[in-house]
């Protein structure tokens, strides 16, 4: 390693320069002794970029990539299988197994328990009104679920008075700034970034995550390879429909003259376009959300035949009523509208922010039913629903 | 002082220029000539075109040059009678108040079992202008107690910083949604607006204009202070009444309909006795009225982003182009010689 001091020591030779580029070098000589590196294997992931995993000797490594947006720091995780005791210096957190209780700060991680039959170990989470899994309403009805707060993190006071084994954050919720506060705290504060993943199979690829923080990896792998067999076998059904027959889909939602729609390589757009629909955005690029002129919409997606994702709205009429210039669009007088706010949990949470993320498969048969039924003769719709 | 009427003609003129300049450009290219014929013979090549000029840019054109009207008089009227160049139409909390009734509907409304669908441009004028009706109601109160006109502005700008600190309690224990939906009506948008809601907005505007002009002597006389105007027989404390009432309807109601609208009011006055030399309010009050419509429009026209998809909040315009103005007329060495 380069000493970036040797200026400095050219300069001058004083004894207090000594002394602490010493100390600094001798910091620094720690730094690199803390990288310790078991010996472990990596084990690839097929769709998701964000983490990665290393399989080694009675213990489990994670590394967060992609922990949220343009994150430049690798989160680096330990996890310990029972009985296991290895150097656990320079990471970020480590885990013991087993774990009895969880904290989980979004409710797409709650699917994850749920799939893999770990609901009992949940134990707080931030407005449970949110979460709609029957499994989990059971529990929170029961008295077992803490409420850490109404805000848009989970309350840390109320986190470290309920000493959860792990507790899982995603940075939408801004509970980053508490992370030294929770290692301090000694709880494993463990970052899931699968809402950065764009790929649909890439962010349902996280239970993985979940999987190995739980001591379920096995079951995980098989959870996710069930999605993944699902979502390919209705993308290759949708593949076949030829260029011509590919109905224009407009989606979005317009607040006072704005148009937000997602972009185009956005999860959305991606698991629309598979569905063998032709996104009216197709070029507008991004994989966030899009902030469309309300003229430039109508010109595009006068035509479109389906609209898929509308707001909150009882029906055609009322959402026709209540911003008159959606009446211009020829799906909405043919009342061609799909939504997917229309499944409720029993507290008002919407399911399909809550399943969707782990359940694309869900998503995708959806998204035919709507464009071409022909190919799902069967299937119900899950998630989406018609507008009156 | 040389009033310059020649130059009346000029800014109407401009006014016209801005207005078709405003209309011809936008998001998606529509030749001009189309514009004009589909105007006069009512036939369009594109149903599309027909739908974006007739029910989108034309609104949104009218809704410019009514909101950059009714900012500008209330903003002068604020600066004559407080005698204060960096006041606006604002400082007596108005957007504050039509702020704070447009976050009860949209970031406590889901509380009261009130569903986000619920809430279109009509909602929320009627929040935002019950808003300002409120602050409006509270200032007047004081006003009715406290002669002093420096007073009246401290618990003006006061009530302001009280009422935003309950949006901002309001913003921190709602959802993402509603948050946005508050944040992007906080950013202004001209655009928003059906015929119907131009119809009660340019209402509102004559209403608030007229007492503008019942009292545009008294702004004269007041320019050499209170006392002097009252011994002229100006009766200052019917004045401060009509001009309450005056800038309450006119920024309260631009504010319900069009979100708050940052910086033209505070600059546009200043444009005008720049542009007529003078500080007579005989030609100030119709000269900033032109300059405000025009500033608008361009601003409104620059926002479009022309042959682009996005556009720029219509706050983030006017903020850009009011900063500087304001910046460069502190530099100005005899800034406050109007005053």
């Amino acid at each position: 390693m380069k000493n970036p001091f040797s200026k400095l020591h050219v300069r001058s030779f004083s004894a207090p320069y000594l002394f602490f580029s010493g100390l600094i070098l001798l910091l620094f000589s720690c730094e690199k002794k803390t990288e310790t590196t078991l010996e472990k294997t990596p084990v690839p992931l097929e769709f998701a970029e964000g983490f990665e995993l290393f399989k080694g000797k009675n213990f489990w490594e994670i590394h967060v990539t992609q922990g949220y947006t343009g994150a430049e720091k690798t989160y680096r995780y330990l996890v310990l299988e029972e009985g296991t005791d290895l150097d656990k210096t320079g990471f970020d957190a480590v885990v013991q197994l087993p774990i009895s209780k969880v904290v989980l700060t979004s409710t797409t991680h709650i699917p994850h328990l749920d799939m893999l039959g770990e609901t009992d170990q949940l134990i707080g989470f931030p407005q449970t009104d949110l979460i709609s899994s029957t499994a989990t309403r059971a529990r929170i009805d029961a008295g077992k679920v803490t409420d850490l707060g109404s805000g848009p993190s989970a309350n840390p006071e109320m986190v470290i008075d309920i000493q959860p084994d792990w507790i899982m954050i995603s940075t939408l919720g801004e509970d980053l700034r508490y992370l030294d506060l929770f290692a301090q705290a000694g709880i494993p504060a463990l970052i899931n970034g699968e809402y950065v993943e764009q790929n649909p199979l890439g962010r349902a690829e996280w239970i993985k995550f979940t999987g190995i923080l739980l001591g379920k990896y096995e079951e995980a792998v098989a959870e996710f390879e069930q999605i993944k067999t699902a979502y390919l076998e209705a993308e290759q059904l949708a593949s076949r429909i030829p260029a011509d027959n590919r109905p224009n889909v407009l989606s979005g939602v317009m607040y006072q003259d704005i148009w937000y729609a997602p972009g185009a390589e956005s999860w959305g757009a991606q698991i629309l376009q598979n569905a063998g629909g032709d996104y009216v955005f197709s070029d507008q690029s991004g994989s966030g959300s899009l902030q469309l002129n309300y003229e430039f919409v109508l010109d595009r997606a006068a035509e479109a035949a389906v609209w898929i994702g509308s707001a909150d709205f009882p029906d055609v009429q009322t959402m026709g009523n209540n911003e008159p210039r959606y009446q211009n669009f020829q799906a909405w007088k043919n009342g061609q509208i799909y939504t997917y706010t229309a499944k409720k949990g029993a507290t008002g949470g919407l399911e399909y922010f809550e399943l969707g993320y782990v359940r694309p498969d869900l998503i995708l048969k959806d998204l035919i039913k709507i464009l071409h039924p022909e190919l799902l003769p069967e299937y119900k719709l899950y998630f989406y629903q018609k507008l009156n | 002082m040389p009033i310059r009427p020649y130059l009346f003609p000029v800014a109407i003129l401009l006014l016209g220029l801005s207005f078709l300049l405003n209309l011809s450009l936008g998001s998606v290219w529509i030749p001009f000539g189309e514009i004009l014929s589909g105007l006069v013979s009512g036939e369009w090549t594109k149903s599309s075109w027909e739908q974006i000029i007739l029910n989108y840019r034309l609104p949104k054109a009218l809704v410019a040059i009514l909101a950059g009207i009714g900012l500008s008089l209330s903003g002068l009227q604020m600066q004559t009678f407080f005698r204060n160049p960096l006041a606006g139409p604002f400082v007596l909390g108005i957007s504050s108040g039509a702020g704070l009734g447009v976050a009860i509907l949209m970031l406590a409304g889901s509380a009261f079992g009130l569903a986000l669908s619920g809430i279109n441009s009509w909602a929320i004028a009627t929040a935002g202008i019950l808003g300002a009706g409120l602050v409006l109601s509270g200032v007047s109160l004081v006003a009715w107690r406290v002669k002093d006109s420096m007073t009246l502005l401290i618990v003006g700008l006061m009530f302001g910083s009280a009422v935003s600190a309950v949006v901002s309690v309001l913003s921190f224990f709602s959802g993402a949604e509603a948050l946005k939906l508050y944040t992007v009506w906080s950013m202004g948008s001209l655009g928003a607006l059906g015929w119907s809601q131009v119809g009660i907005l340019g209402i509102l505007i004559g209403l608030g204009s007229l007492p503008v002009f019942l009292s545009i002597k008294s702004y004269n006389a007041l320019l050499l202070g209170e006392n002097y105007a009252r011994s002229m027989g100006i009766r200052t404390g019917q004045m401060r009444w009509l001009m309450i009432l005056s800038t309450g309807i006119l920024a309260g109601g631009i504010t319900a309909f069009c979100g708050p609208i940052a910086f033209l009011g505070i600059a546009v006055p200043h444009l005008a006795r720049m542009v007529w030399k003078s500080s007579d309010h005989r030609v100030l009050f119709p000269g900033s009225a032109l300059i405000g419509a025009v500033l608008l429009l361009l601003c409104d026209a620059v926002g479009q982003l022309p042959g682009l998809a996005s556009t720029l909040p219509i706050n983030a315009v006017t903020s850009l182009v009011g900063a500087p103005i304001v910046i460069g007329l502190i530099l100005r060495k005899n800034f406050s010689k109007d005053f």
